[in-house]
């Protein structure tokens, strides 16, 4: 359990990298003027039931610098920027070569910052409740029978363990279980957060699942490599008894598969999350419509149960198909 | 002239969601029957269904992202 602790952190932490990305460009918009501002002048079509649908839309789903929680006012995200002073150097010196640091950093005044953003903020305390979830489910651990958080969390460990893990690793994935788990409870986690109300789900940015397929794909590397060493690994992508004649059509797919794998990964999870937010947006952007909000509440209610299941599918398939996949790379045909 | 994009995502979405629906609808009807047939496989086979669904629904969704991307370009 202190290893998952230990992993989290990590995957934590190369997330913030990844998830930095959207924040210069919604810190910028935001710093002009807001977006709702700017749109009666642009078009006319913006005004009426359509603009407030895709006002709230947009409001819903896009990263933004800017922090909306009840009972306390607006929260202006740039401003509670991180300084990464080892990182001054770097950037001065690469500020123009380097988009990867300038993406990671924005500075005016000479120095490096991580900036925070909406889903960011959502994202560290899904890592906050993982840790106290977590912690207090250690209390219980070695006991015989687990109680409370421990009980919880031992239903959802052995059901990745014995149902979608080893079965698909074999015993060679056991040395990896700890990664799958905290991609399990880490996805699981995020998701659940924007279902809550004045939520957001961090899964619903491209650059969060980017930085969680990163992750899912250096594991199916490190497995195939650990399994095969790095020679052996690479002689996978030729199979057994295939004619040569076939290799130069065979390798560059199967080359190309090893990165559309996380790819997909990548993009099912953001999609289907943001999906989901946009047609209960949609649905309750409509509410303003009086004879429709009869309708609409109830069947945003019925979508937001069903997102709830998809929540926790997504959660799974994620761990189940790069449990596959890294089962295909351990037992190579 | 400018809104015959929206058409074009309406459609687009249209076909996307009939796509998987019949993939989808394939998959459960198939799951359904071998649940029929082997009742003691019921866990495996909703394993698998749950699977291939997924994998159609990332398809349906790519699809979903591209008309989304055309109304609110």
């Amino acid at each position: 359990m202190r290893r998952l602790v230990l992993i989290i952190l990590g995957l934590a932490w190369l997330l913030a990298a990844a998830a930095a990305p959207a924040s210069p460009a919604a810190s910028a918009d935001s710093l002009v003027a807001p977006a709702a501002q700017d749109a009666p002048h642009g078009e006319a079509a913006e005004e009426g039931i359509g603009g407030i649908v895709k006002e709230v839309m947009q409001h819903h789903l896009t990263d933004s610098a800017h922090l909306q929680l009840p009972l306390i006012p607006e929260i202006d995200l740039s401003r509670l920027r991180i300084p990464l002073p080892f990182l001054d150097g770097v950037y001065r010196a690469t500020r123009e070569g380097n988009p990867l640091v300038s993406w990671m950093v924005q500075s005016e005044d000479g120095h490096a910052y991580l900036i925070l953003s909406k889903h960011l903020v959502f994202m560290c305390l899904a890592i906050a409740l993982l840790l106290l979830l977590l912690l207090a489910a250690r209390r219980s651990a070695g006991s015989a029978a687990p109680r409370g958080a421990g009980n919880l969390v031992e239903a959802f460990v052995v059901f990745i363990r014995d149902g979608v893990v080893l079965p698909n690793t074999g015993e060679e994935g056991r040395p990896y279980l700890p990664f799958f788990l905290t991609v399990f409870f880490f996805i699981l986690t995020m998701n659940l957060l924007g279902l809550v109300p004045f939520g957001s789900s961090a899964t619903g940015n491209l650059s969060v699942t980017a930085g969680l397929a990163l992750c899912a794909f250096g594991m199916m590397q490190w497995a195939g490599i650990r399994a095969h060493g790095l020679g052996g690994h690479l002689k996978g992508l030729m199979p057994h008894g295939v004619p040569l004649f076939v290799a130069p059509i065979l390798l560059p797919i199967e080359f190309l598969g090893m990165f559309t794998k996380p790819f997909a990964l990548c993009v099912r999870l953001f999609a289907n999350m943001m999906a989901g937010h946009a047609v209960i947006a949609a649905f309750m952007g409509l509410i303003v419509v009086p004879v429709l909000a009869l309708t609409n509440v109830p069947v945003a209610v019925a979508i937001g149960l069903l997102e709830l299941f998809v929540a926790f599918l997504q959660a799974f398939i994620f761990t189940m198909l790069t449990a596959i996949f890294t089962g295909s790379f351990i037992h190579q045909h | 002239m400018e809104n015959i994009g929206l058409i074009g995502a309406g459609i687009g979405a249209g076909l996307v969601a009939l796509g998987a629906g019949l993939g989808i609808g394939r998959i459960g009807g198939s799951a359904m029957e071998g649940i029929a047939r082997q009742p003691e496989a019921t866990a495996k086979i909703q394993t698998a269904m749950i699977i291939s669904a997924a994998l159609i629904e990332g398809v349906a969704l790519f699809g979903t992202v591209v008309c989304l991307l055309a109304v609110l370009k």
